[in-house]
């Protein structure tokens, strides 16, 4: 079955997968640089129970929700203000979505790669071991 | 007494995380030969929406429960077990738990997409869309697989 979408609701939101896209991109090279560059990120203190702004943690401490947040909100802005440019304009060219295109595979395979680079071959130091610990 | 927050709830959460996952690859996949058949010139555009917010959703739930239960992980789990005697299995958390914060960001793209977009028209977004989809669906399986496998080797 094929659906269609109305005409004007067609032409109202012709710019939105530009923005999506923008929204992804952005997203892609954020985390990439939280994973590849020492930059001020939330941690998380699980056996602490807090939370710190800090470049590098002082303890056992986790990034990743951090990370998250911060790439998620810097992925809506890049998609908000890419909508917001775009919106009143009509169809961009398809050479520039192809561009578009182009460069939206080259952030996701990017920070694919980042991701796995970075995760390959590290050494953690494990914690010490607390006295209640039983090996099971 | 509790170490770390929800350690009592973990194993529960965990359970609660893994049925997230199995309706999670399911409507994946399921969206994943959707977005094939777009490509391939049939475009079954009812079922695409509700395949891409069932997986939007599935995805929420999942990742959400995984975030819980992910302070218990990192200390019982990773730093006192995996971290001396299953590095591999330590660095291959890593890897899913970042491919999972990219597959949430393509899953929320993928379901904009599919009710912005008329597919049988827009090939540039259709051709995006099932980028995304595929994406998605690869990150899934990925995960649910590495998954099984690290908690094989060590579960909360």
């Amino acid at each position: 079955m094929s659906t269609t979408l109305p005409q004007d609701r067609s032409e109202h939101s012709s710019n939105v997968p530009i923005a999506v896209d923008a929204a992804v991109m952005t997203f892609c090279w954020s985390f990439a640089f939280l994973l590849l560059h020492p930059f001020p990120t939330l941690w998380y203190y699980p056996l602490e129970h807090r939370w710190e702004l800090a470049t590098e943690p002082t303890g056992l401490a986790m990034a990743w929700y951090g990370r998250t947040l911060f790439s998620i909100a810097v992925s809506g802005l890049g998609g908000a203000i890419t909508w917001r440019i775009l919106r009143r304009r009509g169809r961009l060219s398809p050479e520039i979505q192809d561009g578009w295109m182009g460069a939206l595979v080259v952030s996701i395979v990017f920070v694919v790669l980042v991701i796995v680079v970075t995760n390959l071959g590290q050494h953690p130091v494990p914690e010490p071991l607390p006295p209640w610990y039983v090996p099971r | 007494m509790s170490h770390v927050i929800l350690e009592h709830q973990a194993r529960f959460l965990l359970l609660l995380h893994a049925a997230g996952a199995i309706v999670l690859v399911g409507a994946s996949t399921h969206h994943f030969l959707i977005a094939l058949g777009y490509l391939r010139g049939r475009f079954k555009v009812r079922l695409g929406r509700i395949y891409a917010i069932t997986v939007a959703i599935a995805y929420g739930v999942t990742f959400l429960l995984g975030a819980l239960v992910y302070p218990s992980y990192r200390y019982l789990v990773r730093g006192l077990y995996l971290d001396r005697h299953e590095i591999w299995a330590s660095n291959l958390f890593e890897m899913k738990e970042n491919l999972a914060v990219v597959g949430l960001v393509i899953s929320i793209a993928a379901l904009i997409l599919s009710r912005a977009m008329d597919p049988s028209l827009d090939r540039h977004t259709r051709i995006g869309y099932a980028a995304f989809v595929f994406t998605q669906t690869a990150i899934v399986w990925f995960n649910v697989v590495s998954g099984l496998i690290i908690t094989m080797a060590r579960s909360v």
